[in-house]
């Protein structure tokens, strides 16, 4: 599959918007070989360091030219640190990671997302297998990444919780539109009781969705574990491996 | 490497190993998902995740906690089973040419005997290692390392099963390991293997509760090195089969400490899953400390046996 463990180098890391960077970093797959959905777990290099003790998992938000990028959020200690990070500087990197969104090609497919859920959407419209994305927000300072996202032959349409900009609600309710239009499948990526109402949506109406989970993960590629979700019919499967992107039917939601 | 050849080659217990580091039980997984990162031939072997006799799910999420330069868990011993582990894991782990440890589990002394028999017939395992951390139902959950009696009728249990090499985990979660370390030895261990995960908690103060939704889990890492450290000294001292040493162990120093103690090898746990290659990397900087420090052999390396420094000391332990 291609996955390495490498110390790869900074091309860039800078904030695009309060609290949240985008960070390029020298990767040998980040031409042909990683695939959207994909993840890499991420450490600044403190060597001889043990605190943080592991990676963190980040999504590919877009590869390119031999450098893959990410974007984050500045939530604690990884995150943090990561966020020092300037060009030329080394970070520790495995990947890319789990399993990634299916090629529907040539499908109407509709990607709802909220927070930092947009942040596989770039990969995705590079390899054409999305055409529209909703986007959910709490207000409107919560947007502000979205001008930073390069995506090119897709339309956005937006929904706030207080109405500053697009639909005044959830970006749930902009969805029935498309289940009712036919889409061909669902991708989602976000808070997990907006995938969880996406995904049940979805199943009432037999459209196929994929949902990208999140879960506490130590080493990202099967070893531990660690990252276990609740399956439907019980038992667990493991985001790293099983996922994060994951046919939402197989979820016990809860 | 210099001009100097080291030889890195132990023994345990009837095992012959290339070298003295190995894979820890639950962190390597079933050795096949490290293959991108790390050649299996390069470490002295693999201890697969621990399997019991059925299927068994673990516990509910969330399952790990990361603290200070450590790690908590609460996996709940989630495994494919033994069938599963025999048709579709044990072949290819084979095929990449790993000397392979099967770490085994079980509710009763019955069920790790069971276990033990159902392995017998699989070729090409090189030994077992018995995880006596497990709760034993029958003595209302206490965990059989706990008891040494208890431990001692698993392992009598599994060696009447076993004729190869029988390693025994211990757990540190008992007032004098070297107590539950004389019991097995007794019962027909060949090795013991420690320390196990150290139980403990984290809580989220925002949401108030409990950070692993099984409230206990095990710590592992940096963190409990120096009580991995400690217990492998008091263990080497205390009996006469030779001693596994494993917590927190990141780097060939800390492999080292290990050696130095009087441990015959060790084993990489949370190292692994931080950085998937860190096993190779710690054979090489033992390999490299070796050369600079003159030593020839790496079974020679316990404090005690180190020309100069306190000759003789480990065996004047071992007769008392
Ligand atoms: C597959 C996957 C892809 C992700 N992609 C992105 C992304 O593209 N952009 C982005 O901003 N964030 C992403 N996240 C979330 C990101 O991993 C966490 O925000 C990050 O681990 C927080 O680490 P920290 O040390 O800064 O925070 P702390 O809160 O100090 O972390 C403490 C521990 O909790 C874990 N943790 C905290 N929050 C999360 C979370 N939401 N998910 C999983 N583990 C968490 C950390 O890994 C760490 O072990 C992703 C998570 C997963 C599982
Ligand atoms: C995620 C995880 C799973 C583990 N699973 C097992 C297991 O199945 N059987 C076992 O005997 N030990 C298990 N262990 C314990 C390790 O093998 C090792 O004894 C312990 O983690 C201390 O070493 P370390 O600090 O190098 O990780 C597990 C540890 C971790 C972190």
């Amino acid at each position: 599959m291609g996955r390495t463990s490498v110390s790869a180098r900074v091309v860039e890391n800078r904030p695009i918007a309060p609290g949240i960077y985008r960070m390029g970093i020298e990767a040998p797959w980040a031409d042909g070989l990683v695939m959207p959905g994909q993840f890499c777990m991420l450490q600044a290099a403190c060597p001889g360091s043990s605190d943080p003790l592991l990676k963190r998992p980040l999504s590919v938000h877009d590869a390119e030219d031999g450098v893959a990028w990410f974007l984050y959020r500045v939530v604690g200690k990884g995150t943090g640190l990561l966020a020092r990070l300037v060009k030329g500087d080394m970070v520790a990197a495995v990947g890319p990671l789990g399993q990634p969104f299916p090629s529907l090609a040539g499908r109407r497919v509709v990607f709802v997302a909220g927070g930092m859920g947009v942040a596989p959407l770039p990969l995705l419209a590079r390899r054409r297998r999305v055409m529209k994305v909703l986007l959910g927000a709490r207000r409107e300072e919560e947007l502000a990444v979205l001008d930073v996202l390069d995506l090119p032959g897709i339309e956005v349409e937006i929904a706030t919780e207080d109405g500053s900009v697009g639909h005044k609600g959830l970006v749930t309710d902009l969805l029935p539109p498309f289940l009712e239009g036919g889409v061909e499948a669902v991708f989602t990526c976000g808070p997990m009781p907006m995938m969880r109402e996406v995904s049940r949506m979805c199943g009432a109406r037999g459209t196929a969705c994929w949902a990208s989970l999140e879960a506490a993960m130590a080493c990202g590629s099967g070893l531990c574990m660690g990252c276990a979700v609740r399956k439907a019919g019980g038992g667990y499967l493991h985001v790293c491996s099983d996922g994060p992107v994951v046919d939402a039917a197989v979820i016990a939601w809860g | 490497m210099g001009a100097m050849s080291v030889d890195m080659s132990v023994e345990l217990g009837g095992l012959k190993l290339s070298n003295p580091v190995l894979l820890a039980s639950g962190t390597c997984g079933y050795g096949l998902e490290l293959t991108p990162f790390l050649d299996l031939r390069r470490v002295g072997g693999v201890v697969v995740k621990g399997i019991s006799l059925e299927p068994r799910d673990g516990n509910p999420p969330p399952r790990l906690a990361e603290t200070p330069c450590g790690l908590l868990n609460s996996i709940g011993l989630e495994n494919v089973g033994a069938e599963r582990f025999l048709s579709s894991r044990l072949p290819q782990l084979l095929a990449t040419g790993a000397t392979v440890i099967v770490n085994i589990l079980g509710s009763s002394a019955e069920e790790y005997a069971a276990i033990a028999a159902r392995l017998r017939d699989a070729e090409g395992i090189s030994a077992l290692e018995v995880n006596i951390s497990c709760p034993n139902v029958k003595a209302g959950g206490v965990a059989f390392g706990q008891d040494p009696r208890a431990a001692a009728q698993v392992v009598e249990a599994v060696r009447k099963e076993w004729g190869r090499t029988l390693i025994v985990k211990l757990s540190p979660n008992v007032t004098d390991v070297t107590e539950i370390a004389r019991a097995v030895e007794a019962a027909g261990a060949d090795a013991v293997s420690l320390i196990n995960t150290l139980l403990g908690m984290a809580i989220d103060v925002e949401q108030r509760r409990p950070v692993l939704a099984n409230t206990f889990g095990g710590l592992s890492g940096p963190a409990i090195r120096p009580v991995a450290v400690r217990m492998v000294w008091q263990t080497v001292r205390a009996v006469k089969i030779p001693v596994i040493g494993i917590g927190g162990i990141a780097s060939a120093r800390d492999a080292l400490e290990f050696l130095l103690a009087g441990a015959s090898a060790v084993q990489v746990g949370t190292a692994t899953l931080a950085d998937p290659g860190a096993a190779a990397r710690i054979v090489e900087g033992i390999e490299e400390y070796m050369a600079r420090h003159s030593i020839t052999s790496v079974s020679g390396l316990a404090i005690g046996q180190v020309p100069g420094r306190r000759a003789g000391a480990r065996f004047v332990w071992r007769l008392q």
